[in-house]
């Protein structure tokens, strides 16, 4: 029985489809099976970080609509074999994105799969909503920037109370994903850091990926950042958070100063 | 840039951002969230993690809304 994963955020452009990407690969790649649904109706995006943009036949709405069987509009990725992809429509309206389908559709997924991850677009419409509705795990992505830290509140706000699991008075289990990092502007006091978010968000923390120009390269080939360039220091973050999702413990092993960076390390601001 | 701008003192922006946010989400999580479930479920949030805002931060001058209500 599958676990539905939902990447969400509130604000747009924090790194929502890069991190589905980057995770369902990852998850894939440790032998997982695993589908992706694309929920951002009208702007679709993930077929194209994903590589897939020319093999989309049926997407989501074809399969609510009953247009086509869900193993018809799943793309299976040519890298991965595990790793299975569920477009959003491009041309209709979100409209057609009902509760009853968007159930059906997970129901269907479940037992064929280990994990469903959903890539949820930004905001807190419809789409939103039905894209963290089935979740049991919250991916909330979020860059240390004051507009990204508020959007990400609010959708925690509703992770803990428009889920079915929370209806039912369970909790969705949730993980901060700290995008776009840059250690060396937060000593520097130029951007929030990780404590401070933290501290803000009260949930725990996932993984921190920096700032790089190896997920940009990655998306503009069309693959994940953990299959593009799997040992850049991003792919390896997304490696970490996903064996952390699957349950291991990740000890961190500081790095022992040396008497040197000792006497001469750079003061923070 | 001048001569005076090397002795100016180096003010950084992260501390004030934190504690708007602090300020602000502090109201939200109560008022923007609308509806009853909404603010049942952020009080359980703030309730169920280790409150670490006021208490070792005095000189902040805020007030934890979880343990001030």
């Amino acid at each position: 029985m599958a676990k539905v994963l939902v990447v969400t955020s509130g604000k747009g452009g924090v790194g929502k489809t890069t991190s589905t990407a980057a995770l369902g690969a990852a998850l894939a790649q440790s032998g997982q099976k695993v589908a992706m649904i694309d929920f951002d109706v009208g702007l679709r995006n993930l077929d194209l970080i994903m590589g897939a943009e020319r093999r989309v036949v049926y997407d989501l709405i074809n399969v609510i609509k009953g247009d086509a069987k869900i193993e018809q509009a799943l793309i299976r990725d040519k890298r991965v074999e595990t790793l299975h992809l569920l477009p959003a429509s491009q041309t209709r309206d979100k409209d057609n994105l009902t509760d009853e389908g968007v159930a059906r559709v997970i129901e269907g997924l479940r037992e064929k799969f280990d994990w469903i991850i959903c890539d949820s677009p930004a905001g807190i419409e419809r789409g939103a909503t039905l894209a963290m509705r089935h979740a049991d795990v919250a991916v909330v992505v979020t860059n240390p920037e004051v507009s990204s830290i508020r959007d990400s509140d609010r959708i925690i706000g509703m992770l803990d109370s428009k889920t079915l699991k929370a209806e039912n008075g369970e909790q969705v289990e949730k993980h901060l994903l700290l995008t776009r990092y840059d250690a060396a502007r937060a000593q520097r006091g130029e951007i929030l850091k990780v404590e401070d978010v933290l501290d803000i968000l009260s949930i725990p923390l996932l993984a921190i990926i920096p700032e790089s120009t190896e997920v940009l390269r990655s998306s503009n080939l069309g693959a994940p950042v953990t299959l593009g360039s799997p040992n850049s220091a991003p792919a390896r973050a997304y490696l970490e958070a996903v064996r952390k999702l699957q349950g291991e413990t990740i000890v961190e092993v500081q790095k022992q100063r040396g008497l040197f960076s000792k006497l001469f390390a750079r003061r923070a601001a | 840039m001048n001569l005076f701008s090397f002795f100016k003192k180096n003010t950084t922006s992260a501390p004030v951002a934190r504690e708007r946010l602090q300020v602000l989400l502090a109201h939200e999580r109560t008022i923007v969230g609308g509806g009853e479930s909404d603010l049942v479920a952020s009080r359980s949030r703030r309730l169920s993690q280790p409150c670490v805002r006021p208490h070792d931060k005095p000189d902040r001058r805020l007030r934890c809304a979880a343990c001030d209500p």
